[in-house]
């Protein structure tokens, strides 16, 4: 038989089936298309008349909802054991306490939180994504934006359903929920505070003469790190920069240059050809050829890793998280029984005659949209849910458990968990974080110094409380140096489409630069840079700049 | 003590050569090799873990403990995965098996009008696919999402495998075999069953491994397929769940709790995963008889 | 036609089973190529998406990284044929060789063992072996007096440590089939071949090899096919950042461009990209298979 004749066979069978398969897309199409475009009217209509008072316009669903109403919730999936994400204790609950009280079904849908785009790609697809859609990622939640999946908001309509919730978050939602002029996103709020710190083996240093108070400047630690050396003791700790690029504002200058702050400072592209990426990278290539710094940082790629090398002593600095259930204190001295620790300062990496600036997070922690398919009832469904869950009372539940069981009430009315606790109320091993995370990313209580004082339970490890609260003064007083980045108002398609490439690309320059000889790294980083502005980033900054010239940033 | 294939029938009378003993130790190197890391990943899991951590284990467990292994057998879920990847394998491989012995006794025959066309048609599908969205719309559509039948049907089909007994079919059952049993009046399915699938032992012994360490391997799938039904997740799942997500460190979430696993525990869960299925290939070995042709022609 | 059905109703019923199954579950989704040529957007579909012929394809050329991915994938495939290919031939034949049926059970279970493991894995272990601070062999070769190699982190020497972890991890496993076929030999071709004056080697060359032709012919067309294919998670187990030369690969793009980014039909096109050249090098191989008087693959 002729080879044509099977080709044209073959072919044929296949165009077949795939008009089989076209043809239910179809119709899931058709069938989506008319819930699509009713929103879209009534949003752009009664956004007009919203002077006069919002509550005769919306229905009210107080008593329930007059059909039931399907509410699908998305929750990250992170396979803890023996915790079901979409049916335990506390699903239960919320569907008794708030389901059953509106005539609402409550759906959690799992989302993989490592192949979390993939996931709502499919379930998008599929027509079966639930109602809201979300991501920590500005760029990627633009992304979604940039393929029509979400729904155009209407303020008023959330202030109606969600006043609790709207109070909270007004501000944020006004100021960053929207995209090409229109309404899109709304978000979780996110509690000034973190827990991110560098560790230091406090032995290692009082060894050679000096004292942790003393490393106030770059210059000084680097002298440090050749005592170190020269005694036999170790390293500073080394890492692969990755994914979130935010290595520079030690070097930056003060105060900010806002035009170049919003061209050069960003997480998803790292900035490699301006002027304090260059002061950071000369440091680092010194480090390397003098050997301060763990020889092969560039193997360092997950946290385990770089644990790894601070447990076996061979660093001395661990750059972390600090929780409470953390293994690396006992872990340490598992390995050298006479390790002590203590905190790094916040000048320790920073040069002489720069403050230790640092990244202001953006006030909110997950950023949310309605998905295009939602009816105007499940949409509406969604604020009260958010209402309800934006409750104190039930926050606190959700983020405690149940009184007595899960926790007691110390005297100050902080609650302390009991250990182990195993019963049916189970918290899941994140403490349920991602149900509530729709409203906050962090528990929060009536006065500052009472949610200060419950982080501080979280954070600090059992014998080293003290670390914790020199981390939190560190950060205190750190504070008027932060400053967070630029948030564009308008779609910047240059960055998504060069975005894993330079990342990739970054990620080769860099290391060759710090590996280069001493000697030749003006040479190395010249050539780098031009590598890196051809392969896409000058795209970048081109439309950076001309966005920054008409003002459309904040 | 059964004689391999490279040996006289008749009594031996061979020198233990040089060239034996080379044999040998390569072979004894070879293994050694491939045996080692294995040990390695064996010893973390009776070690203590901060000693793993810092990467102190090599080839023998450092604070012997077999902690780790006490909370798998104690873990339900874990079991429970074990139970569904059983299941899920041995159907796999049942169904793999038939469909491939259907597709390639007809392709064999040389005889066989459309053989060709077939033979592409089943080709073809080993290069193009349509991708993971489309494959996950199909299996949502027929209403297998959270089943046990999205990961026993939609790759129980494997045109490599078809392929390899195809060929091995067309070259050691001879045409005149075949002319033999139509003579005496036997029909297609009368020969498959009773002359084909017999001679054939070997071949059908090494694919049905190949379905079921392939089955018993693989989790992308699942990984899509197998969401809200926690109770479905097969154990190479749950593996991937532990030793890859749990070293993600997602910088824009707030971290009030340490979610990564003791090192430990994921080197167990490793050996844990792999020991069941390293003990099928000894019972397939007894398939592997030589001269499994002898008496059925005389050329 | 009437009197082939006639004749062989019986295999066309059998086939029809696979077929059917085929059909309804590989190309079924077949019709997901298309959005090689669209702008895909989730929410309009595959239908409803922007068709934009060949300007995904034109994308993904121009891209610096793609022509440096094309040479190293086509390098590194080669290169496992070389080898990775022909190891498992070589250890079935020395296998054959062996008599103790003992030996050779508890060698085979051994040589599979690498295997099982998956690559994160073999990653994780590989470089804790090889790595030029650590690593514990370049322990050992330190205190005998040797100098430190850099098996992972130098250009050349990780395209070589590449290629001899994947002889490692595969090998084992191909003997299987290879054993498979011999031992279906006739014990008197042997036999014949000792009353003629050959040695072990010979009847290697003359007799088990021949046995195995088939599958080596079949095995090498298919493999043919896979030329601009390639195991993701090798060479990201495998790689680090101070040795980029080789590590680039299209599987690594299609993660990079298509999963990890979400561009769906950036994803869409690259995998057509590699399946034309996959087919295309099989119908060729499988031509000149037939030349030279083998079965081919079909």
């Amino acid at each position: 038989m002729s080879k044509k004749r099977i080709v044209s066979g073959a072919l044929a069978v296949a165009l077949g089936l795939t008009a089989l398969t076209a043809c239910s897309n179809n119709n899931n199409n058709s069938n989506a298309s008319p819930s699509a475009s009713s929103p879209s009217p009534s949003g752009s209509a009664s956004s007009s008349p919203s002077a006069s008072a919002s509550g005769g316009k919306y229905p009210d669903y107080s008593n329930g909802f007059p059909e039931k109403v399907t509410l699908e919730i998305p929750v990250y999936e992170r396979a803890f054991e023996g915790w079901n994400v979409s049916d335990n204790f506390y699903t239960r609950w919320v569907q008794k306490e708030f389901g059953d009280k509106y005539n609402i079904e409550v759906k959690y849908t799992p989302i993989t939180r490592t192949a979390e785009v993939q996931d709502y790609e499919q379930l998008l697809a599929s027509h079966k994504a639930p109602d809201i859609i979300f991501h920590y990622d500005m760029p990627q939640a633009l992304a979604y934006y940039g393929e029509d999946v979400m729904q155009e908001l209407d303020y008023d309509e959330i202030a109606n359903y969600a006043p609790t919730y709207w109070a909270n978050l007004k501000s944020t939602i006004e100021q960053y929920g929207s995209v090409d002029g229109k309404k899109v996103f709304f978000f979780a709020e996110r509690p000034v505070a973190d827990n991110n710190t560098t560790l230091i083996r406090k032995d290692w240093v009082e060894k050679v003469g000096m004292k942790v108070e003393d490393l106030t400047s770059l210059e000084k630690t680097n002298e440090m790190l050749v005592k170190w050396k020269e005694a036999g003791l170790g390293t500073l700790g080394g890492s692969l920069l990755q994914n979130n690029y935010n290595f520079t504002y030690a070097f930056r200058d003060w105060p900010v240059n806002e035009k170049e702050r919003a061209l050069y400072s960003d997480l998803a592209a790292a900035e490699l050809t301006w002027k304090p990426a260059e002061d950071y990278l000369r440091n680092l290539n010194y480090q390397y050829n003098n050997g301060l710094i763990d020889k092969e940082f560039y193997l360092r790629n997950d946290e385990g890793k770089i644990k790894a090398e601070f447990v076996a002593g061979k660093t001395g600095t661990f750059n972390t998280y600090l929780t409470s259930n953390t293994d690396v204190f006992a872990a340490t001295l598992a390995n050298d029984p006479k390790a002590e620790f203590d905190i790094l300062p916040p000048g320790a990496l920073v040069p002489e005659g720069k403050v230790p600036q640092g990244r202001a997070y953006w006030p909110f922690g997950l950023i949310m949209g309605i998905n295009y398919e939602s009816t105007p009832e499940e949409r509406a469904a969604v604020w009260m849910y958010l209402e309800w869950l934006s409750q104190p009372a039930n926050l606190f539940y959700f983020q405690n458990g149940v009184e007595g069981q899960n926790y007691t009430l110390d005297s100050e009315g902080i609650p302390v968990k009991a250990a182990d606790y195993a019963g049916e109320s189970k918290l899941s091993n994140n403490n349920n974080k991602d149900y509530w995370a729709l409203v906050s990313e962090m528990a929060e209580f009536d006065t500052p110094e009472k949610t200060r004082k419950a982080y501080l339970r979280n954070w600090a490890p059992p014998g080293y409380e003290d670390l914790a609260e020199k981390m939190v003064k560190y950060y205190d007083e750190t504070a008027q140096y932060r400053t967070p980045d630029a948030l564009f108002t308008v779609i910047l398609e240059k960055v998504p489409e060069y975005k894993a490439d330079l990342n990739a690309l970054f990620q080769e320059l860099y290391v060759k630069i710090a590996l280069a000889k001493e000697a030749d790294f003006d040479k190395v980083y010249e050539e780098a840079k031009k590598t890196y502005l051809d392969a896409g980033y000058q795209e970048i900054l081109d439309e950076k700049q001309k966005a920054i010239d008409a003002g459309q940033y904040k | 003590m059964k004689a391999s294939a490279g040996t006289l029938a008749a009594p031996r009378r061979r020198r233990f050569d040089s060239w034996d003993v080379l044999i040998h130790l390569s072979l004894i190197i070879a293994s050694l090799a491939c045996l080692l890391p294995f040990l390695h990943v064996v010893s973390k899991s009776f070690s203590e873990d901060a000693y793993v951590i810092a990467n102190k284990v090599v080839l023998w467990p450092e604070g012997f403990t077999i902690e780790a292994y006490k909370k798998i057998f104690a873990d339900a879920s874990i079991l429970r995965s074990l139970y569904v990847s059983v299941v899920v394998t041995v159907l796999f491989t049942i169904l793999g098996m038939i469909l491939t012995i259907f597709a390639a006794y007809p392709l064999s025959r040389k005889t066989f009008k459309g053989r060709t066309v077939l033979t592409f048609i089943f080709l073809f599908t080993m290069y193009f696919q349509g991708g993971i969205i489309p494959d996950y719309m199909l299996i949502n559509n027929l209403g297998m999402l959270e089943t046990m039948w999205s990961l026993v049907l939609p790759l129980a089909f494997s045109a490599f495998n078809l392929l390899i007994m195809k060929s091995a079919l067309s070259s050691s059952i001879p045409d005149s075999l075949e002319e033999s049993a139509r003579i005496d009046g036997a029909g297609h399915f009368r020969i498959l069953w009773s002359i084909v699938l017999p001679l054939s032992k070997p071949i059908l012994a090494t694919l049905a491994l190949f379905f079921a360490v392939g089955r018993w391997n693989a989790y992308q799938d699942a990984l899509f397929y197998i969401k809200q039904n926690v109770d479905m997740r097969p154990l190479q799942l749950k593996l991937y769940y532990l030793v890859v997500a749990a070293s993600e460190s997602f910088q824009l979430e707030a971290t009030n709790v340490q979610l990564s696993n003791p090192e430990v525990l994921k080197a167990s869960c490793v050996v844990f995963a792999t020991v069941p299925i390293l003990l099928i290939y000894p019972f397939i070995q007894k398939y592997f008889v030589q001269g499994a042709m002898l008496g059925a022609v005389k050329e | 036609m009437a009197y082939y059905l006639r004749r062989d109703w019986q295999l066309y019923l059998l086939v029809s089973v696979p077929l059917l199954f085929v059909l309804l579950f590989k190309y079924g989704p077949m019709g997901g190529l298309v959005l090689a040529f669209k702008d895909y957007k989730i929410a309009r579909g595959f239908w409803g998406s922007e068709w934009v012929g060949f300007e995904v394809f034109q994308q993904i050329f121009d891209r610096p990284d793609f022509m440096r991915a094309v040479r190293n994938t086509l390098l590194l495939n080669s290169l496992d044929l070389v080898f990775s290919f022909t190891m498992p031939i070589v250890l079935a034949l020395l296998l054959n060789e062996v008599r103790s049926a003992k030996f050779k059970k508890v060698n085979q279970t051994l040589l599979y063992l690498p295997h099982f493991l998956s690559w994160v894995i073999i990653g994780a272990i590989m470089y804790q072996l090889l790595s030029e601070g650590n690593g514990v062999v370049n322990n050992v070769i330190e205190n005998l007096g040797g100098n430190r190699i850099p098996f992972l982190q130098d250009d050349s020497n990780w395209l070589i440590s590449y290629l001899a972890i994947g002889v490692w991890q595969s090998m084992g496993w191909g003997t299987i089939l290879y054993l498979a076929s011999i031992s279906s030999i006739n014990p008197e071709m042997y036999e014949a071949a000792t009353v003629d004056g050959a040695g072990r080697w010979r009847k290697a060359w003359n007799v088990t090899l021949p046995s195995i032709r088939v599958t080596i012919v079949t095995l090498l067309i298919l493999s043919l096919g896979r030329i601009m294919e390639g195991s993701f998670e090798r060479v990201y187990a495998l790689q680090n950042k101070a040795t980029t030369e080789f590590t680039t690969t299209i599987p690594v793009l299609v993660y990079r461009w298509g999963i990890e980014s979400g561009d769906f039909s950036r994803g869409a096109a690259l995998g057509l990209f590699q399946s034309v050249i996959g087919l295309v090098l099989v119908l060729a191989a499988n031509r000149i298979a037939k030349k030279l008087g083998d079965d081919g693959v079909f």
